[in-house]
């Protein structure tokens, strides 16, 4: 069973790489010709508010952009001729990666690996070699590149028209997943001993591991 | 006995572009072509396969932006006059050919019965408008139609406010019920770009299915046991499935696909550019510079510059050899995969829409054919992804792998060097939209609605993950940045209106005329 499955995963990527999509149909339809007499459109440069935010580009890279306040900066007495700016990217377990600016109003583009975890991003200032901290950024999960097999009995199946939270619902109330699917498949993974132990959800009959569907 | 089920899925796009300020803007031909060589194409075929009681199955998305846009009476205007003009230039070419350039005038006959044909079909069958034959095969269940996103915003990039992309959803829906009287069960996600979280937001809104690229799959939390040959329930209970490659690459591959064969239209050869300026120049850009005019002579001969003459019927008799050929290897490649799997294999296999037609001329052909060639073995059968839940209610529960059908996989294309600029705009006026929408939600001014709608419409327009692509591909790359700072532009003339409490109508009126998509919109959608 576990060769059968390997199998359907290679052919599964095998021509992943062997073409791109990246030529649209559009990039065909639209064609690049001098624009005559387009009006110019001014854009903000900043927007006086106070921001991190980082986003994920792909497994090896990410985007963040920022813009500290006059206010802010004035209000923690940091002055930006003298001094930096600290941007730190951390996960649950700790920092993985730092880089410093002068600029209140900047982008950057982070190079490093940080596979299938959440991620945020933080900014501050250092005083005496310590980093005080000014704000955060939200929180975003990164990409996986890893096969990722589930153990034999920890496979979780569904009928149409069913969701997790039906799933989970009798047996567990008291959950808050914050929005991340990971999440809910790893609570799953575990729950699903605790639904058959206590085999009282009537809904968990309709669930049940791979192999014989249809 | 049926080997295996194919899934075909095409994405019918097109970013909204309506500047009625000018009476010829080439920007807009990117709709009249697509309706003249992609969507009409494929409805005349649709519509001979059922004449010829051939079954097919069908699942097309049409975005939001083309179906207000097939739905704009401004534009339908300017596509009948569009139509008019390849037909007149069709009549010069005949003329022309038949004197001075005799090698090519069988293809300019070809051309003029082709544009003629079209107009007619336009006019009596369709009755003016593209989307009244959309509907018609959508009401007989041989088309499956599915949304997409509202503007076709880059989700993953957007749900840093989570609303921006419940708006996109939830306008999306609305549109679809607006154009086709009922709510979508599937959604194309732009791009087919996936982020964690994101299938809470399309189960709220009754979404069933959704395509994703093979790695959101194999990649997933777990890995799907089946590859892309079987969908997988994310954990709110919505389908997805993974394209196949194998299906994608024989008509995608720049290098082994059938588009590429030598007997098909060469698409970069085109009189607009062959022939002397003085005689082409009422049929280009009216600004002067050279473009297509999909009078298009030769064929693709080879890999030099050196180009025969396209000769239409033996390039149709192609199709049917390439037909042929995708059928078999779907035989192939589904009794190969029923070996692994105790369920019957399907094969999903998404492609853009206006690839069939416009890139790859005979596409359309090739795909009457295919269904012809399914129909006549009756060995592997076309069906819709809501067919195989139906077949197979039960799957796997994972969580796919962020990820987009863009050049490697994630979301480079989108958000890169040349284009990051543009996510700061979307975010904060993704942010100010609420911010307004929620001090304002009781006001019953009627004038301050109009502003607060039109600034809705202006980020939508800006949220559109066309202008970003096209940025990175270098296509129509002033005009992309152009748009994108347009919106953001007005979007904030129109904050300054409700904050000096003074209100241009003139500026108001021409935007809510130019950037006239979804009359229906409601600002009040952006509330929590």
């Amino acid at each position: 069973m576990r060769e059968n499955t390997e199998h359907l995963i290679h052919q599964s990527i095998k021509d992943e790489k062997s073409y791109s999509s990246t030529t649209h149909a559009i990039d065909t339809i639209a064609q690049e010709i001098p624009q005559m007499d387009m009006k110019e459109y001014p854009i903000p440069s900043r927007y006086y508010k106070d921001r991190v935010t980082l986003l994920p580009v792909n497994q090896s890279k990410y985007y963040i952009y920022w813009e500290i306040t006059d206010e802010t900066l004035t209000a923690r007495g940091i002055d930006l001729n003298t001094q930096e700016l600290y941007f730190r990217i951390y996960n649950t377990k700790g920092m993985l990666f730092e880089f410093s600016s002068p600029f209140a109003v900047s982008e950057y583009f982070i190079k490093g690996v940080f596979e299938n975890q959440k991620i945020y991003a933080k900014v501050g200032y250092m005083v005496e070699h310590t980093f005080q901290e000014l704000f955060a950024s939200q929180s975003v999960q990164t990409f996986s590149s890893q096969i990722n097999l589930p153990a034999p009995d920890d496979e979780i199946w569904m009928r149409k028209g069913e969701s997790w939270s039906q799933l989970l619902h009798s047996s567990i109330e008291h959950l808050e997943f914050s929005g991340s699917s990971a999440k809910y498949i790893k609570e799953l993974e575990r729950l699903r001993y605790l639904n058959k132990m206590s085999q009282s959800n009537e809904s968990s009959s309709s669930h049940h591991q791979g192999g014989n569907n249809g | 006995m049926v080997k295996g089920y194919w899934v075909p899925i095409l994405h019918s796009h097109l970013p909204f572009v309506k500047h009625p300020q000018y009476d010829n803007f080439l920007e807009e031909h990117w709709l009249f072509e697509a309706i003249t060589e992609c969507y009409i194409p494929l409805l005349t075929r649709l519509k001979k396969l059922e004449d010829e009681g051939v079954e097919f199955k069908l699942t097309t998305s049409i975005t939001p932006p083309l179906a207000e846009m097939l739905d704009d009476a401004h534009l339908m205007d300017k596509y009948s006059k569009f139509l008019n003009r390849q037909i007149e230039l069709g009549e010069k070419e005949v003329a022309r050919t038949s004197k001075d350039d005799p090698n090519f005038h069988n293809n300019a006959l070809f051309y003029h019965h082709f544009f003629k044909e079209t107009k007619e079909f336009f006019e009596t069958v369709l009755e003016g408008n593209v989307l009244n034959g959309y509907r018609y095969f959508y009401d007989k269940g041989s088309l499956e139609v599915i949304t997409c996103g509202a503007t076709h915003g880059f989700l993953p990039l957007l749900c840093v406010n989570e609303k921006a992309v419940e708006v996109q959803i939830e306008v999306a829906i609305k549109a679809h019920q607006k154009h086709f009287n009922r709510s979508p069960k599937g959604i194309w996600l732009p791009e087919c770009a996936y982020y964690d979280g994101l299938d809470r937001i399309l189960n709220e809104n009754g979404i069933e299915f959704f395509i994703v690229d093979s790695h959101a799959l194999v990649y997933a939390t777990p890995t799907a046991l089946n590859g892309v040959y079987a969908p997988a329930f994310t954990p709110h209970g919505v389908a997805a499935f993974g394209r196949d490659g194998e299906s994608s690459k024989q008509v995608w591959s720049s290098k082994e696909g059938y588009p590429g064969d030598v007997d098909y239209r060469d698409f970069y050869r085109d009189i607009g550019y062959d022939l002397d300026y003085e005689y082409i120049k009422d049929y280009i850009n009216p600004d002067g510079p050279r473009v297509f005019t999909g009078y298009k002579y030769h064929r693709i001969t080879g890999e030099s510059e050196y180009k025969e003459a396209y000769d239409p019927y033996i390039a149709a008799c192609r199709t049917q050899d390439h037909a042929r050929d995708f059928h078999l290897k779907r035989e192939k490649q589904l009794e190969h995969l029923s070996h692994y799997m105790d369920r019957t294999p399907m094969v999903t296999s998404p492609y853009d829409a206006e690839l069939f037609g416009h890139w790859w001329f005979e596409g359309p052909e090739f795909l009457y054919n295919l269904f012809k060639e399914i129909d006549k073995h009756k060995v592997i059968k076309a069906i819709t992804p809501l067919d195989y839940l139906n077949m197979y209610p039960s799957n796997q529960v994972l969580s796919p792998n962020p990820s987009s059908w863009g050049d490697q996989g994630y979301y480079d294309v989108w958000l890169n060097e040349g284009n990051s600029w543009i996510y700061r705009h979307l975010h904060e006026m993704a942010d100010k939209m609420g911010e307004y929408a929620h001090n304002y939600r009781h006001t019953s001014d009627g004038n301050t609605v109009r502003i607060l709608n039109q600034m809705l419409r202006e980020l939508l327009l800006a949220q559109s993950s066309d202008w970003a692509f096209l940025v990175t591909t270098a296509t129509a790359t002033e005009y992309s940045t152009h748009r994108t700072k347009e919106h953001i532009y007005n979007f904030n003339e129109l904050v300054d209106m409700i904050n000096n409490n003074t209100i241009n109508f003139e500026l108001l009126e021409y935007l809510e005329t130019k950037n006239s998509i979804f009359d229906f919109i409601d600002y009040k959608v952006f509330l929590d």
